[in-house]
């Protein structure tokens, strides 16, 4: 999943830099490797591929800061649709 | 160099180009900025690199062509522009040469086939030098400046080192043209269009800030810049840390916080829930975009809708969730006129940043040119150009709606509630305070300074009447039909009646009631009553018996004064019944001299009934020094004198007709009175105008109309002037008014519960689609606008309008909840006894301190001059058997009168004649429902409560015609209709069809008059079709403009 979601980030949001090398646990958002539009871009993309809905009160920093706090954002969408 | 090929506009630039060409002499869209530079410029060397950077960059060369209203663009290969070098150094003060030179030349108009920018070097000082560099929005966007910026910076620095390149190319914007191409047609069924399509259909109308409503606005603007100090910047910077506050981003949290602010501010200066800004969203998608000069940006709509009680916290919650689904969903050309044109207020959060010019020191000056989109109100900047860690606020305020006082003011307006959000963000938007201590001053006190003492002091209704019998005994005081009587009659007859009911134990201030048909006898109980020290109660004959015998009941009344044939059919209940006619000779017995005790300043006069929401009417107490005070207003402002006839016409139970019956008797003049029923006639209005020589006389606005459309006004020779009260009149109406006559119309507004009437406007000629005022209070009276926490709304806003002073009523008669609930603690008042009459009634203060009246609060309703609380409908509807629940509502027929219509719910009811008697029994008859409408069931808002606003529109009017196919008359009518089938989706266009309704914008409006410019050489205004939006109506209007040109041409 990791991958997955790196590879999207390199191919379309930062696409055309090179050498990006981007890591799971890599801070996108302080950085401002990602910009607000880019992580909306990005949410849309989890949404699509992983079947997850994400409401507006989580479009916080703290579920996107890094490849592997979304991994496990998705994990807990997942767990919490399969309940509800 | 690349291409020279033309190419269509980005939809970005679409949407400009049309906002271009409606204004086309407006420099609305000039992007002009001053780069100050506190450093030596070598301007041989920035010349050289500016000339590199036009010709390596697409968007400078680029110019836009349109011959037949199809603009296209076209990127010119060289580049035919010179950078101008000006040397102000020299100047006695080169900082305001400049200020002057660039005022100037920032306002130029561009010819867009020409060149879309313009650049200058000024120099100021040895070492100090502005770069101007002003570009036309179609090239330009905030972010393309940072990136030119940052180029120009690079290529200078080359230059001064003799190091130009050769070969300069930035990143060509014919790459996004591609991109938003290869994009339409997978955003065609995308959930983004559909999410925005979806919006358009739904967006709230603009709110009126500060009331205003923009009329005439060119788009001429002031730009008040506000820096927010580093203190408060950080904690803003500190707030986007919060765990609630916080986003993908600081910037991100920061624009939800402004967003937030912003919205309060609409909220708490329009009155408007429903709300609604524009905002741009970069659309730079991918880095090489991020790198790219030229028009990304495109405009979307954000909403929220603010409930009662909000706090920061619930309606920043409300942002941050509309502004995800924005930043989701604001997609490149997704933008449109639906959604781009809806809003007037624009926030522009800057997050770009100049820095410094190739590591020389700068300050960025962004240059307004004067203008804005007419249609915006309000432009808000937030920016940190200078990376000076504080914010800068930059509001453009249109002068149209913002006056240099409101322009003074708003941005402090904008800055508490910025400041409360900061301090405590938990508190309610509607507990902080908005108005700066001076502003509360003007509106409480300044606004309301009208004190005025009347002699002799200490007066009831009777005493300038008693004194007035003295000097002019034997003229006539009053006439009904061939009926007179001279002031020394009159006196005498009241205080024998006075004296005959102290003998039936009359106290001060009893209740006794009157039913009368208009008479002589009318204002003899009147004036007896008052005279024994007692107050009046005034019956409609025609009431039910119900409501007659509540009243008496209620107002706990044991003398009913009446006539004969009256109290024959109409049995009161518990009460002992005088015929004012048959019973005369009980009266004549008694000394026709005046009563030796007199009634005091705090006796009760007289109680009038008003219909209650919860059912039952309630009845306003009013004491003497309440209804002199306005008696004695009125004779300072308008001299009556002994040849002024007044016309007694308002039925008594409306308390207009209280003036009626004392004013012209003060001061020597006489009352006619009109026939029973009188009133209702304009044949015989004029009739008895004329007969009598009246010279002043009273209408409700909807009686005014129907007098003034009957023939014979040249019968109101002796008229001197007018009054009109009771409901709103519109400008139509009273410029009608001023066409037939040529005298004062006084327009007055005032609730019974303070003493007929508290302001006066003096109408005057105005537009048919402004308000006409209600004005400014009367003397001894406050009126003040204020919102739910009981503070005043600022100057322009709508507010609820409270009465103080002296002419504020006690309240209701044995309703003392109901009392304490309308009549409040003046909190403004130094008398901490002092009451106020909240009405319930909304209105506002224009620039010049004069009140509109905007409307009811509540469901309380005005049809023809009379107040109905819907309320009391409805509760007596659900009396029916037949009925579970009813909603009573005013609409407007097809003949554009206001009629009420009842909705019920229960068991169907054939037709509507059970009802009509069931309510005839029990409310007055204008209170009777034209319609009753059987719904099965209401529909119903969150709260359960009935959502009227969606009750059905139609089925008890007269069916909605569908508008049917009219051909084109004319030759003219067939040209233009072919026109418009070319333009608009539609297969044929008749007569009446819209050109709005068959989806005609401005830019099929562009088109629409280019093609007429082709047809007929004729130059027309692009919004003429806007004004006149129908077939016939634009077709004539064109014929007008033809007409006009062939009337100048022959005439010179």
């Amino acid at each position: 999943m990791q991958q997955q979601i790196i590879t999207y980030i390199e191919t379309e949001l930062l696409a055309g830099q090179e050498n990006l090398n981007l890591t799971a646990d890599e801070d996108l958002l302080t950085t401002g490797l990602i910009d607000s539009l880019g992580t909306m871009k990005l949410i849309a993309f989890l949404e699509e591929t992983y079947d997850i809905t994400v409401p507006a009160e989580d479009m916080t920093i703290e579920y996107f800061m890094t490849v592997n706090d979304m991994a496990e954002y998705i994990a807990a969408r997942r767990t919490a649709n399969v309940i509800s | 160099m690349r291409n020279t090929q033309e190419r269509k506009l980005s939809r970005s630039q679409t949407l400009l180009w049309t906002g271009q060409m409606l204004h086309p002499d407006s420099p609305v869209y000039n992007m002009a900025i001053g780069y100050e530079i506190a450093a030596v410029i070598d301007p041989a060397a920035f010349k050289a690199a500016f000339r590199t950077m036009v010709a390596g960059c697409d968007v400078l060369r680029t110019v836009v062509i349109s011959d037949d209203a199809t603009p296209r663009q076209k990127v010119l290969s060289l580049p035919d522009f010179d950078l101008q070098f000006i040397d102000l150094s020299d100047r006695p003060d080169p900082e305001a040469a400049y200020k002057m030179w660039s005022a100037d030349r920032s306002t130029r108009v561009f010819d867009l086939s020409e060149t879309l920018f313009d650049s200058a070097l000024i120099k100021l000082a040895p070492a100090k030098f502005v770069w101007y560099f002003n570009q036309h929005h179609l090239v330009t966007d905030g972010w393309s400046l940072t990136v030119l910026h940052a180029e120009m910076s690079k290529l200078y620095n080359l230059a001064r080192n003799g190091q130009l390149p050769q070969e300069y190319e930035t990143l060509p914007f014919a790459d996004y043209l591609d991109f938003e191409n290869r994009r339409k047609e997978e955003l065609t069924d995308s959930p983004a269009a559909a999410y925005w399509q979806q919006k358009a259909e739904n967006l709230p109308p603009p709110p009126r800030l500060y009331g205003e409503k923009g009329q005439g606005s060119t788009g001429r603007a002031e730009r008040i810049t506000l820096p927010l100090g580093t203190a408060r910047s950080e904690a803003l910077r500190a707030l986007t840390k919060e765990k609630d506050l916080r986003a993908f981003t600081p910037d991100m949290s920061l624009f939800n916080i402004f967003t937030t602010v912003l919205f309060a501010f609409v909220q708490r200066v329009s009155g408007q829930n429903e709300l609604l800004i524009g905002a741009p969203s970069h659309n730079r998608p991918t880095p090489a975009f991020k790198q790219t000069p030229g028009v990304f940006i495109e405009i979307f709509p954000l909403t929220a809708t603010a409930a009662k009680g909000d706090t920061f916290t619930d309606l920043f919650r409300k942002v941050r969730s509309e502004a995800g689904q924005y930043l989701r969903y604001a997609q490149p050309g997704l933008s449109s006129p639906a959604l781009s044109g809806s809003f007037n207020v624009f926030l522009n959060y800057i997050s770009g940043k100049f820095g410094d010019f190739t590591g020389l020191p700068q300050r960025v000056d962004w240059l307004l040119p004067d203008y804005i989109d007419p249609a915006h109100h309000l432009r808000l900047h937030i920016q940190d150009f200078d990376d000076t860690g504080e914010f800068c606020l930059q509001f453009d305020l249109n002068t149209a709606v913002f006056d240099e006082q409101k322009r003074q003011n708003a941005p402090a307006h904008f800055l508490r509630l910025l400041d409360a959000f900061i301090e405590n963000r938990e508190q309610p938007i509607a507990a902080c305070e908005l108005l700066s201590d001076a502003e509360k001053r003007h509106l409480i006190y300044d606004l309301n300074n009208t004190k005025k003492d009347y002699t002799p002091a200490g007066q009831n209704l009777l005493t300038l009447f008693e004194m007035q019998v003295k000097k002019t005994p034997d003229a006539p005081a009053l006439r009904f039909a061939e009926e007179v009587w001279t002031y020394r009659e009159f006196n005498e007859k009241a205080n024998r009646l006075a004296r005959f009911l102290q003998t039936q134990g009359v106290d001060r201030e009893q209740v006794i009631a009157i039913c009368a048909e208009r008479s002589l006898a009318m204002p003899l109980a009147i004036y007896g009553i008052l005279k024994a020290g007692a107050a009046y109660l005034p019956i409609d004959p025609q009431h039910p018996v119900e409501r007659v015998n509540f009243m008496l009941q209620d107002a706990n009344v044991r003398l009913f004064l009446s006539q004969k044939h009256l109290t024959e059919s109409l049995k009161p209940e518990g009460v002992q019944v005088i015929n004012l006619d048959s019973d005369a000779d009980r009266f004549t017995a008694f000394s026709g001299e005046n009563l030796e005790q007199k009634p005091q300043p705090q006796d009760l006069a007289y109680v009038i009934y008003t219909s209650g929401s919860t059912g039952k009417p309630k009845g306003v107490a009013v004491e003497h020094r309440s209804i002199v005070n306005r008696l004695d207003w009125i004779k300072d402002l308008v001299q009556l004198d002994a040849t002024d006839v007044y016309l007694q016409k308002t039925p008594y139970t409306f308390d207009v007709s209280v003036p009626e019956f004392f004013w012209a008797l003060q001061i020597g003049g006489s009352i006619v009175m009109a026939q029973p029923g009188g009133h209702k006639s304009p044949p015989y209005l004029l009739d008895t105008i004329e007969k009598y020589g009246v010279t002043s006389i009273h209408f409700v606005p909807s009686m005014l109309r129907v007098f003034l459309e009957e023939k014979g006004l040249e019968k109101c020779a002796s008229l001197r002037r007018v009054f009109i009260s009771g409901e709103a009149i519109s400008a139509s109406l009273q410029n009608r008014f001023f066409n037939k006559f040529d005298l004062p119309l006084h327009n007055l507004y005032g609730p019974t519960e303070a003493a007929v009437e508290v302001t006066r406007w003096q109408c005057r000629p105005i537009p048919e689609d402004a308000l006409v005022p209600i004005g400014v209070p009367v003397a001894n009276t406050q009126i003040y606008l204020l919102d739910d926490e009981l503070r005043p709304v600022p100057q322009g806003s709508p507010g609820e309008l409270y009465i103080a002073g002296v002419q504020v009523a006690c309240g209701y008669l044995n309703r003392p909840e109901l009392t304490a609930e309308r009549f409040v603690a003046d909190p403004f008042s130094p008398d901490p006894g002092a009451k106020m009459y909240r009405s319930g009634d909304l209105a506002r203060y224009r620039p010049d301190g004069v009140i509109e009246y905007l409307g009811r609060v509540d469901f309380q309703v005005k049809l023809r001059g009379f107040r109905i609380e819907l309320g009391e409908i409805e509760t007596r509807l659900e009396e029916h058997v037949a009925v579970t629940q009813a909603v009573a509502v005013v609409r407007e027929n097809d003949k554009k009168e206001q009629e009420l219509v009842a909705f019920y719910t229960g068991e169907k009811v054939p037709n509507d004649i059970p009802f009509i008697h069931h309510l005839a029994a029990r409310l007055p008859e204008y209170m009777i429902p034209k319609h009753f409408v059987h719904l099965p069931e209401f529909p119903l808002g969150s709260s359960g409560k009935v959502r009227r606003k969606d009750l059905p529109q139609s089925n008890f009017v007269t069916e909605k015609t569908t508008t049917t196919y009219a051909a084109p008359d004319t030759q003219l009518e067939e040209i233009i209709a072919e026109m418009w089938c070319e333009l608009l989706p539609a297969e044929r266009v008749g007569k009446h069809d819209n050109f709005l309704d068959l989806g005609g914008h401005s830019l099929t409006a562009i088109r629409l008059v280019s093609r007429i410019a082709d047809a007929f050489e004729l130059n027309l205004p692009i919004d003429l079709v806007f004004k006149n939006p129908t077939l016939a109506t634009y077709a004539a209007a064109v014929e007008g403009v033809m007409l006009e040109i062939l009337a100048e041409e022959s005439g010179e």
